[in-house]
């Protein structure tokens, strides 16, 4: 299958070329500009070789986890770290504790005494729970169709493990269907293609039967002529299925 | 007209940040701890939703740091991936990172934030905050970066400028309250022209007038201009509000105030708390207020500040991001190993119980061919834990047949076996605990001279804690007699012991059962499977004394030792599989079950032989099994017992003379009664002559 083999071929196809993915995500790009603030960033895939893109999103999300694993409430949490971090070691609790202490001491011209009445840090409305969300949508030349892949973090910075991307991110429905996926998809890790450090991913192997689908279904409903639009909403599609599994998905309204 | 309360920021720090901080620190800071300049970003305030409820939670005020936090090589931060998000808002700070972790403890608190704080004033009162109002966001952030163990103590410094006295509020009212839809919307719009036109640091701060042909938007350094023939009631400034609140506006808009009271004597000002939904067109969220002030009094010096960020305890103090994960090499590659197991489990083999075979520790007996193919097959299975025992040094016909070894480990007499096996695993897999210990197990027939039994004692002690330290012992030397003392520690202590051996072209690989066992199977009517030494009726004797050095040697063809290696680990994790464990029953390979293997197995991984004998002139493979002898030299009840009862006595004794054996199995009787018997039949026979 050559690089022009889709630009000849009859009808929709569920894959893709990368000038086909690069179109696709553009446009969706466009779609979402006033609902979602997707960015394009573009790379080197090689040296030499023209730039490639893939899209971000970051979302924050309400956490479902503090530091002492119990289930997050809405006000601070009562050790020395970022609510919602993994377990501190004994000994760097004990340098945090150590140093609080030290620095308590000395005078800064810190008069934050005063400035209490000023300062209102917390509120019954308001969360320390939460996590960062990098979704990305990325090109897969082996499967040819584009791949979600994810990465959630706390305010500190520290990743989150699978466990808790299933208690944050999976709505509770599907996380028995997504955690039993076995040979037909679900939630695995590997390198991110670009970027080189371990990213979750929604494995794709689903994706050509399901976008297959819908193509067929689709070329079933509409007249001939519409040339290209499936590119246009291919991601769109995509998304919707992919996406809602793990917290990110279309507005209803596009 | 109430005290005028405002919402602290809540540091929130993107992992690449970390990242890109221990790359400069390495390749240019160096040991130079001077402040360098970082750029964060902050958007309107947000709202997250709680799954599974309608309802939505105010999140904090985030001043993040992310990709692009350090400026590039020319200083800038221009370059595409650098750019602060989309929808947010520069804030300019400084990042001291000191070199060790007594300097962090040490550093002069006051003297930093006293920098901060003075460049704050020092822009308000030349005029330069005017120009750039993104310097009213000036932060400070402190940290000591540990390289090793890539974890980082940080603590963030977000100054403001006191007012003394106090500013008021009067009620807070949504902005749909105040204007029409229409004004609103159109609002909206000439913001987004402002940022477009005016670029990120003007876009956190702007002026609002009413007008007739609705609002209008201008900077703040415009303000003679803008509020020409206005009065004050008609100057609205606006900020970007990162509050999410509904009675408070956020941090930015402190150091505004004291810019507004120093610049332009402002005492009462409407106040547009400026909220926009990341994206979608939408500031309904926004809020206004008037601040006022009670009177105007000059502000000649540079006023008291406050803002260094509490920790989640809500005290003054530092906090700790450990990256590891997602840094350390050596824990990247656990995920990846972790990552490669659990693929099996995820597409093939659910029940594959990954973590019971991890932590399954695995003793090697044996640092020869064998020893090095088991070990990569349990690295592979991703076994944490694997010990050898060898007690020979490496020679130069070793690498080729032993994987573990290179050509530099045979020089100056060669290095000891069971070491270099250990740290050549650990090269492979750092994070494998892998340990050697060079000593010699003994062995039945081959007496130990006076001077010595000291230290055989004590080799056999360490056997034992070894054993018992131990899940699974692997029976890997290269002579029979070598296996005896393993077996009997094997069977009276129950652990899994998997005996593999060679022959030119052929090979055993065997599980050994756990001796007589008679407890369980009487009660559950099964019969034991046996050992290695179950099948002899004579005890295993000297068999490497006194043979030519063709006979010492064990020749092989090279490739089998690698087939009955794996085949050995492939069993062990069978066997762990098995819900009998060691006292599973042996599975035999017969028609039926060849056409479905996993008919009628009882591990998920299919069939558990006992014996693997393997025949590699035809490639060939038969399951045998084979009964436990109530008279075996090894296993029996009536050794073991000796072995409880005497304990180094009766192992010395079998030490010195072999035959021992014999007489304590009742081998010895059996053969004087069978022999008898011949006579008696010598007898007759002469007798019918």
């Amino acid at each position: 299958m050559t690089s022009d083999a889709n630009a000849h071929q009859p009808g929709p196809s569920a894959r893709l070329t990368y000038s086909d993915f690069e179109f696709a995500i553009k446009a969706f790009l466009h779609q979402t500009r006033h609902h979602t603030p997707w960015s394009y960033v573009e790379y080197s895939p090689r040296r030499g070789q023209p730039l490639q893109g893939y899209l971000t999103l970051t979302k924050l999300v309400h956490s479902h986890h503090t530091s002492s694993g119990a289930p997050s409430t809405t006000t601070t949490t009562t050790s020395t770290q970022v609510p919602g971090a993994a377990t501190i070691d004994p000994a760097d609790q004990l340098l945090l504790d150590e140093l609080a202490e030290q620095l308590d001491d000395i005078p800064d011209g810190d008069d934050h005494d005063e400035d209490n009445d000023i300062v209102i840090q917390q509120s019954t409305n308001l969360t320390f729970d939460y996590l960062s969300v990098n979704y990305h949508i990325v090109f897969s030349p082996s499967y040819q169709v584009p791949v979600l892949y994810f990465n959630a973090y706390r305010p500190d910075g520290t990743a989150i493990s699978l466990e808790e991307i299933y208690e944050s991110l999976v709505p509770e429905e599907w996380r028995g269907a997504i955690r039993n996926s076995g040979l037909n998809g679900g939630i695995s890790q590997q390198d991110h293609p670009v970027l080189n450090t371990p990213y979750f991913y929604m494995h794709p192997c689903e994706t050509v039967p399901l976008m297959e689908t819908i193509l067929q279904s689709n070329s079933n409903t509409t007249t001939a002529g519409d040339g290209p639009s499936y590119l246009e909403s291919y991601i769109v599609t995509w998304l919707s299925f992919t996406g809602q599994a793990i917290g990110v998905s279309v507005p209803t309204d596009m | 007209m109430t005290l005028l309360q405002f919402h602290p920021w809540a540091s929130a720090v993107e992992a690449p940040f970390w990242q890109v901080l221990t790359q400069r620190k390495m390749d240019i800071f160096k040991l130079d701890d001077s402040p360098k300049p970082i750029l964060g970003y902050y958007s309107t305030g947000q709202q997250v939703r709680i799954p599974g409820k309608d309802t939505s939670v105010a999140l904090p005020a985030r001043l993040c740091l992310g990709t692009g936090a350090f400026p590039d090589d020319s200083g800038l931060h221009e370059h595409p991936l650098n750019k602060t998000p989309a929808f947010t808002f520069p804030a300019p700070g400084v990042v001291k990172n000191t070199n060790t972790i007594e300097d962090f403890k040490s550093i002069d608190r006051a003297a930093l934030f006293k920098m901060v704080v003075d460049q704050i004033w020092d822009d308000i009162t030349s005029g330069r905050a005017a120009l750039d109002p993104s310097t009213l966001n000036r932060f400070l952030l402190v940290t000591f970066a540990d390289l090793k163990k890539f974890k980082f103590f940080y603590w963030f410094a977000f100054p403001a400028l006191q007012a003394d006295p106090a500013w008021s509020m009067d009620a807070i009212q949504e902005i749909g309250a105040v204007w029409s839809p229409t004004i609103v919307n159109h609002l909206r719009e000439q913001v987004d022209h402002y940022k477009l036109n005016f670029g990120p640091s003007q876009s956190g701060f702007f002026l609002v007038k009413e007008g007739q042909e609705g609002l209008s938007v201008a900077r703040l350094q415009d303000w003679d201009e803008f509020y020409v023939g206005c009065d004050e009631s008609q100057v609205i400034v606006g900020f970007a509000d990162p509050s999410s609140l509904d009675s408070n506006p956020g941090w930015p808009l402190r150091n505004l105030l004291a810019l507004l009271q120093y610049r332009w004597k402002v005492t009462k000002v409407r106040v547009l708390c400026f909220r926009e939904v990341l994206g979608k067109q939408d500031i309904s969220a926004s809020k206004l207020f008037i601040a006022q002030l009670p009177s105007y009094i000059p502000v000649t010096a540079c006023p008291k500040a406050v803002g260094w960020e509490k920790n989640a305890q809500g005290k003054l103090g530092p906090r700790l991001a450990d990256l590891a994960p997602l840094m350390d090499p050596t824990r990247l590659a656990d995920t990846a190993v972790d990552l490669n197991l659990k693929l099996m489990r995820w597409r093939l083999l659910p029940d594959l119980q990954l973590e019971k075979v991890q932590n399954t520790r695995c003793l090697l007996l044996g640092a020869g061919t064998l020893g090095c193919y088991v070990a990569r097959s349990l690295l592979g299975w991703g076994v944490r834990n694997i010990t050898f025992v060898d007690n020979a040094k490496v020679s130069f016909s070793n690498p080729v047949r032993q994987p573990l070894f290179e050509f530099e480990d045979c020089l100056e007499g060669g290095k000891a076996k069971a070491e270099t096996a250990a740290a050549s695993l650990r090269k492979v897999y750092p994070g494998v605990n892998a340990n050697g210990y060079s000593m010699s197990i003994p062995m039945p027939g081959h007496p130990i001279s006076p001077q010595l039994v000291e230290s055989a004692q004590n080799d056999i002690a360490r056997l034992e804690e070894l054993f018992e330290q131990h899940d699974a012992i692997f029976l890997l030397m290269d002579s029979r007699e070598s296996r005896w003392l393993p077996t009997l520690l094997g069977a009276r202590m129950k652990k899994v012991v998997i005996n593999a051996a060679l022959g030119f072209d052929t090979f055993l690989v065997m599980r050994h059962g756990v001796g007589q066992d008679q407890e369980y199977h009487a009660s559950n009517g099964t019969t034991p499977l046996g050992c290695y030494f179950c099948n002899d009726i004579v005890a295993p004797t000297d068999s490497l004394s006194d043979r030519t050095l063709d006979q010492q040697c064990t020749v092989t063809r090279p490739g089998l030792s690698a087939i009955a290696s794996a085949m050995a680990v492939e069993m062990m994790v069978s066997l762990l599989h098995h819900p009998e464990g060691i006292r599973a029953p042996a599975d035999k390979a017969d028609a039926e079950a060849e056409q479905d293997a996993f008919a009628q197995q009882g591990s998920a991984l299919g069939l558990l032989p006992h014996q693997i004998r393997g025949f590699l002139s035809r490639f060939k493979n038969l399951l045998i099994s084979g009964q436990a002898y109530d008279r075996c030299t090894a296993c029996s009840d009536s050794i073991l017992s000796a072995y409880d009862e005497e304990g180094f006595g009766f192992l010395f004794k079998v030490f010195q003379d072999a035959t021992h054996l014999e007489n304590v199995t009742g081998l010895t009787k059996m053969k004087e009664e069978s022999e008898d018997l011949d006579m008696e039949w010598a007898d007759d026979s002469e007798d019918d002559m």
